[in-house]
């Protein structure tokens, strides 16, 4: 039940997966989405203005993800709900058999493409698309992150969770109304995307509620230590960062946007160094005043939203 | 192998969580296709730091300067030059 015929032996990546990338990977839920849809060869750039719309929410920035109805009215894909009312792996054979894939959490002690990290090592909730399905030889393939892997044995085994009743939360991914659209029409039906994830963006702006936050917060992060750093630096900086290299990846393709471009790599590159910066902080427990950084940030992201709100006039 | 390039490779055994054996790779191997996530390479620049008494600048804060043995060899030698 390989739906899409994919190998992840010789699979090609998008884009903006590339190893070039200041994140590579931006969160587990749109990383599979970015690859999900390149995968079945429409572009996932069009589906990115939600990405300005993120918003600094107290203990962590938007876990952003693409709205459902965009990807039907950009790709003609359908995602909904699956209602596991038996075992996911009965679901996954049922549903890839008719030409669905499915996504669904997964724990990342089982998926052995994140070596580095979670695997057999910490047990961790992310986002995984089963795509690909060999019972008999207890095989998965899959998307998750950046890229699209294959899982086997023990891994298959407890990722399908057969020793246990209660399921992660699934969705049902229909793609036999897909529609590659010209790249002319996909870029208009973005841009009235575009305008209505300005009008929805933040009241207020969104950095400097994360630089008065982050100034009360250093001391118990600093306490903490480096393990909870990293769990914080991913709910925060790194959905910041990434959103703003996704803005700025999807604005030179839609073209015509260089004024709003550069401030979002500004955010984008200085949350890489931001990271690494107070990570020492929390590491060597030294002062760490990054006011200077937050008001660049600050000025860039007004300055990103007032060219985009020029060029919508 | 010089002793900087050996002091390196023992930091990205201990941190670096690679896929292959930080000792045995070229010194223009890329670590982030070896297996080094970013999680893993924020606890490789501390441990540099540790190792050589230096702190990088944030001009060095890059994906590009921790990408290979090479590349971080580079940016030691111009932070220790003179000592």
């Amino acid at each position: 039940m390989n739906v899409l015929g994919l190998d992840a032996a010789s699979y090609t990546r998008h884009s903006l997966h590339a190893e070039s990338c200041v994140w590579v990977e931006k969160n587990c839920y749109v990383d599979i989405w970015i690859e999900l849809v390149h995968a079945v060869g429409c572009e996932p750039l069009a589906m990115l203005p939600f990405t300005l719309a993120i918003d600094f929410e107290g203990d962590q920035w938007t876990f952003f993800k693409p709205p459902h109805d965009e990807l039907r009215d950009l790709y003609g894909i359908d995602c909904q709900e699956l209602n596991c009312w038996r075992p996911l792996i009965e679901h996954a054979q049922e549903h890839l058999a008719a030409g669905k894939v499915i996504s669904t959490e997964a724990d990342a002690w089982w998926l052995p493409d994140v070596g580095g990290t979670d695997y057999r090592r910490q047990h961790t909730k992310s986002t995984i698309v089963l795509a690909d399905l060999d019972v008999d030889a207890r095989r998965l393939g899959y998307f998750h992150n950046a890229g699209y892997f294959t899982l086997d044995g023990e891994d298959f085994d407890r990722t399908f969770r057969l020793d246990l009743e209660m399921p992660f939360f699934a969705e049902l991914v229909r793609l036999d109304r897909k529609i590659v659209r010209a790249p002319d029409e996909l870029r208009e039906r973005s841009r009235a995307l575009l305008a209505r994830h300005l009008a929805r963006r933040p009241i207020d702006n969104p950095i400097a509620k994360f630089a008065a936050r982050f100034a009360r917060d250093l001391p118990e992060l600093q306490a903490k230590g480096l393990a909870n750093y990293h769990v914080w630096a991913f709910a925060t900086v790194r959905q910041l960062g990434a959103a703003c290299e996704l803005m700025a990846r999807y604005l030179e393709w839609l073209g015509g946007h260089a004024d709003a471009i550069a401030p979002y790599d500004a955010i984008s590159t200085g949350a890489k160094t931001f990271i690494l910066k107070a990570a020492r902080a929390v590491s060597s427990k030294k002062p760490f005043d990054p006011s200077a950084t937050f008001a660049e940030w600050i000025t860039a992201w007004d300055n990103a939203i007032a060219a985009l709100l020029g060029s919508a006039r | 192998m010089s002793d900087t390039a050996a002091r390196i490779r023992t930091i990205l055994k201990e941190h670096g969580r690679l896929s292959k054996d930080a000792g045995t790779l070229a010194d223009d191997a890329d670590l982030y296709q070896a297996g080094m996530t970013s999680h893993a390479s924020v606890n490789v620049m501390l441990a540099l730091e540790g190792e050589f008494d230096v702190e990088f600048p944030d001009a060095m804060l890059k994906r590009s300067v921790f990408e290979s043995v090479a590349s971080i060899r580079a940016a030691i030698d111009e932070l220790t030059a003179g000592r």
